[in-house]
């Protein structure tokens, strides 16, 4: 308990004070699913440790960058909180500044957390008299093995904190004012993907035209770009040339400039042209006095009415998710210096399919019940006479029945583009097209289930990572502890299917009973 | 001749240590325009969340319609029209499209009475739902309450966020579209004189406990204000003094059960006057009243 | 017929409606035999309960002020002008009674009131030449 005898001094204590008490369990949430998930690693083995650190590193920036961002630009609409910001006597961007800060110690502190229990790893087995930089990952065979191990941690820790807080900057601006986190996440992604598009292109037509002042000022443009610090650090700041400084400078500046362009938008905007403020426009006041005349028949059925409700909510975001892997793949198939042709394009949206699929899996299962588990509008549909298991069944379906149409039809074009070349290596292609697919069924219905619980987008996203994360490594430990093999192939199935349907009973008696762990 | 629309008996809340709802008792009868009163936090809302099975209760029994609401929630909803209080509703759906996707909920639901409200509530069928203002969507929460004829309708203090003449407006379709058609309405408030004009009774809900059920014309004249001697006041009951206060040499004491205590005073040949008391001040001196204290301790006041 | 309802009034809403009929019937705007609108109509207009309506008919009926006639409606008794005298002279006492008690606090003596009222009455003659026969 927090008990204020007195007021707190300053303007800004008081945000920093209250964005602190907002984000201090991201924070804890954020470092347990790093330090845990190494911990993992570290058991299975020193040689995976390393693997692990970078593994996690690079999955962390893209996973914090986007719940974070998104958290930064929507939780405040979303909450209804809002207006109660804008009313306070301060100018808005002090609020935003406050916010943003806190949210990139929250990015920046787990990561640091991960490299200490790596040196506390590294220590331990460097006593033990176990050379880690001779591991099987570590070896001569890794690209990063001429850079010493000390230099590839510092690379890798910082580019992880530079790509988390690029992407968590530009998601923050691009979805500022959004009604919710799902909205602003979606439209961050889309910005996203919109900037990297063009680069791509010029970056494509430089190769293909051999214009090396064009690549050199796309590359530049690269560094301004959300996340792009990633790109820059691996694809040109490696050049392991003497002056490397007078080299890296440019892409610095470009960084600096482009991301202070950004941060200065993003503290203008942020709160001035909120969802309160276009209420009673001339537009709302026309439509409103020729609208009293038409209204369409009921609904059929409660069936239609909640699955046309389920459309509605989930399908803007299944069309982002196929312009964004169709963007996507333009970019990575211009950017990629393999030869153009459709057999190749067919394996880059396969690929990018698969990888956008689980992210966007991840956040269609969070909003499936964003909006109806608010605590007002949750009153608001509970309070008519609405079978809680029609309610259910119809959403999670639905969603799932979107997720599938979506992302198979994409997976169709990628299979038959290439020829179907995509599980070239598997004697049993339909039992892997299965096999994907339950997995993702369990992705949706996990995100889903812990949304359900804990109301929190962003905890809900950590959690179903660590969960999955937790899932697929914990059975192969148990095997190879206790049984020392590895985990057999049909033992997969029967422990997936296991895990649905605790996922999904979980989820419907959350439902059902409206649990809540509340604010956290 | 009793036909109870809602029963509650005894009924006990609390949300971990906070007591919201002590063994609360109210009977509602059928055709009646009920109005709930009390203070912010005095628990009306959670009583009424109760009285549709959105919240368990953790004693006592509660009959809507005959119905247990834990038990046919489902049942007893679709009986039931219900307005929540700052009711928010999905912002992205267009008011047209939240009466055609509400509809197929209500076995009983009557389009064309919905499109007839929505026209005489002046609500923009076109606009989206975050776009309504506060009285907008008032309204339109209305509308979805009222469209499938519901015997029984639920209101949790309706007249937030309506101006006066809205608030006319909506006594005036209470009385003709709910009284009229001779269904019950048991509504919450906390506008004392928006409440007097229109409803048969009244209950005041204190502290979890209601302190009085009455007809509201049957209030006004039961409860008075007399100002008398500070000796004669050992004349009246202790129990039915709501609120006392000096005043000079006398002392202004607020009665319930105003008629025996006046014919006793008469009996007794002790000089009073009686203060006819709006119910506003009624409200007051069973709220904030200082029955019990003795006058000393109310001297400080 | 116009009523004015003052909400938040010590009087309540019914006596306050009952008394402005009875007003309107001994001053004449109501004319024996006219209708009243229906306990529907009013309550409507009023914004006020159809029960607390039908019951100041009701009493204004069995005060011999009002006649209602079985599916035709409610009208002004021809004995109006009698029945809201009667009525009309308790409420008056009443009121009377009130500024009295008002005076009696001032200090003023007895004789002084009566004085206040001639005086009253003498400003009413003098601004309003034809004073209201009943009042």
């Amino acid at each position: 308990m927090n008990d204020l005898t007195q007021p707190i001094r300053s303007i800004w204590l008081s945000l920093f004070w209250k964005e602190w008490h907002e984000h201090k369990w991201k924070l804890v949430s954020l470092t347990a699913l790093c330090t845990l998930g190494l911990c993992l690693f570290g058991l299975s083995g020193p040689h995976s440790l390393q693997q692990g650190v970078h593994a996690i590193a690079h999955f962390y920036a893209m996973l914090a960058g986007i719940f974070l961002g998104m958290s930064t630009a929507g939780r405040e609409s979303s909450r209804n909180t809002l207006p109660f910001l804008q009313s306070l006597p301060v100018p808005m961007w002090q609020p935003a500044a406050a916010k943003l800060l806190v949210v990139l110690c929250t990015a920046t502190l787990p990561i640091l957390a991960l490299t200490c229990i790596y040196c506390v790893w590294h220590t331990f087995y460097s006593i033990s008299g176990i050379d880690l930089s001779q591991s099987n990952w570590y070896g001569p065979n890794n690209k990063f093995y001429n850079w010493g191990i000390s230099n590839w941690l510092v690379a890798t820790i910082l580019s992880s904190i530079l790509v988390a807080s690029s992407l968590i900057l530009w998601i923050a601006a691009a979805g500022a004012n959004r009604s919710d986190e799902i909205r602003a996440g979606a439209i961050g992604f889309l910005i996203v993907c919109l900037i990297w598009l063009p680069l791509a292109f010029g970056l494509n037509i430089a190769d293909k035209w051999d214009l090396p002042m064009l690549k050199y000022w796309v590359g530049i443009l690269f560094a301004a770009a959300p996340g792009g610090v990633a790109f820059v650090g691996t694809g040109y700041g490696s050049q392991g040339s003497t002056d490397w400084w007078q080299n890296f400078l440019p892409y610095l500046e470009s960084a600096i400039v482009g991301h202070g362009c950004v941060l200065i938008w993003y503290l203008r905007h942020y709160g001035k042209a909120g969802p309160g403020t276009s209420r009673t426009d001339g537009k709302t006041l026309a439509l409103a006095s020729s609208g009293y005349q038409y209204l369409a028949p009921p609904m059929r059925s409660q069936l239609t009415a909640i699955a046309w409700k389920q459309v509605r909510e989930t399908g803007p975001l299944a069309l982002l998710a196929i312009a964004g892997v169709l963007l996507l793949t333009t970019i990575s198939h211009f950017t990629n210096d393999y030869q153009v042709c459709r057999h190749n394009l067919g394996e880059t949206l396969g690929g990018i399919t698969a990888s956008v699929c689980f992210f966007v899996t991840l956040v269609t299962g969070i909003g499936v019940f964003l909006e109806d588990l608010k605590p007002q509008v949750d009153q608001f549909w509970r309070s008519h006479p609405v079978d809680y298991r029609l309610w259910f069944g119809v959403k999670f379906v639905v969603g799932a029945t979107i997720l599938a149409v979506t992302f198979g039809s994409l997976m169709l074009l990628a299979l038959l583009l290439s020829d179907r070349s995509l599980f070239g290596g598997d004697p049993h292609p339909a039992t892997a097209v299965g096999f994907t697919g339950l997995v993702f069924l369990l992705i949706y219905t996990l995100s889903m289930a812990t949304y359900c619980i804990l109301r929190q987008p962003l905890y809900a996203a950590v959690l179903t990572f660590g969960l999955l994360f937790a899932g697929i490594i914990i059975p192969q430990l148990i095997c190879h502890h206790f049984f020392d093999t590895t985990l057999p192939s049909q033992a997969k199935l029967p422990l997936l299917l296991l895990s649905q349907v605790a996922a999904t009973f979980v989820a419907w008696k959350a439902v059902k009973n409206n649990w809540q762990m509340g604010e956290i | 001749m009793s036909d109870p629309v809602i029963e509650i008996k005894a009924v006990s809340k609390s949300f971990r240590r906070n007591h919201v709802l002590r063994e609360m008792s109210l009977e509602v009868e059928r055709g009646q325009t009920f109005a709930f009163l009390g203070r912010n936090g005095a628990g009306k809302t959670t009583a009424i969340r109760l009285l549709l099975g959105l919240l368990d209760r953790d004693e006592g029994e509660i009959r809507v319609l005959g119905l247990d609401p834990t038990e046919q929630p489902l049942e007893l909803r679709a009986r039931v029209g219900y307005l929540a209080e700052d009711q928010t509703m999905y912002g992205w759906m267009r008011c047209a499209e939240m009466l055609s996707f509400i509809a197929p909920f209500y076995p009983t639901w009557d389009h064309e009475l919905a499109l007839k409200y929505a026209r005489e509530f002046e609500v923009p069928l076109q606009t989206k739902i975050k776009h309504l203002s506060k009285g907008q969507n008032v309204r339109l929460g209305l509308v979805l309450s009222l469209a499938h004829r519901p015997e029984l309708v639920i209101l949790d203090d309706p007249a937030l966020g309506l101006d006066p003449i809205m608030r006319k407006q909506f006594n005036r379709d209470l009385i003709t579209h709910l009284q009229g058609e001779g269904r019950t309405v048991f509504y919450s408030s906390h506008l004392l004189y928006e409440v007097e004009p229109v409803a048969d009774q009244v209950a005041i809900l204190d502290q979890g406990q209601v302190v009085r059920q009455c007809d509201t014309e049957h209030l006004r004249s039961d409860v008075k204000q007399i100002m008398l001697g500070r000796d004669a006041v050992s004349l009246v009951d202790q129990g039915s003094i709501l609120d006392q206060r000096p005043d000079g040499p006398e002392m202004a004491i607020i009665v319930e059960g105003a008629e025996a205590i006046l014919d006793k005073l008469q009996r007794e040949g002790t000089d009073h006057r009686v203060v006819d008391l709006n119910l506003d001040e009624i409200f007051e001196a069973y709220v904030v009243g200082q029955g019990e204290t003795e006058p000393v301790a109310s001297t400080n006041r | 017929m116009i009523l004015r309802i003052e909400k938040g009034s010590a009087v309540p809403i019914s006596r306050q409606i009952g008394g402005q009929i009875a007003t309107l019937c001994a001053s004449g705007k109501l004319k024996p035999g006219e209708r009243l609108p229906s306990v529907r109509e009013l309550a409507r207009e009023l914004a006020v309960n159809q029960n607390t309506i039908l019951r100041v008919y009701e009493r204004l009926t069995s005060g011999g002020l009002l006649k209602m006639r079985h599916g035709q409606g409610t009208f002004v008794s021809l004995q109006s002008q009698d029945g809201s005298l009667a009525a009309h002279r308790n409420r008056l006492l009443e009121e009377l009674r009130q500024i009295a008690r008002q005076g009696v606090a001032l200090g003023l003596t007895s004789e002084q009131l009566h004085e206040l009222l001639t005086e009253a009455l003498d400003q009413l003659n003098k601004t309003n030449p034809e004073p209201e026969a009943t009042s």
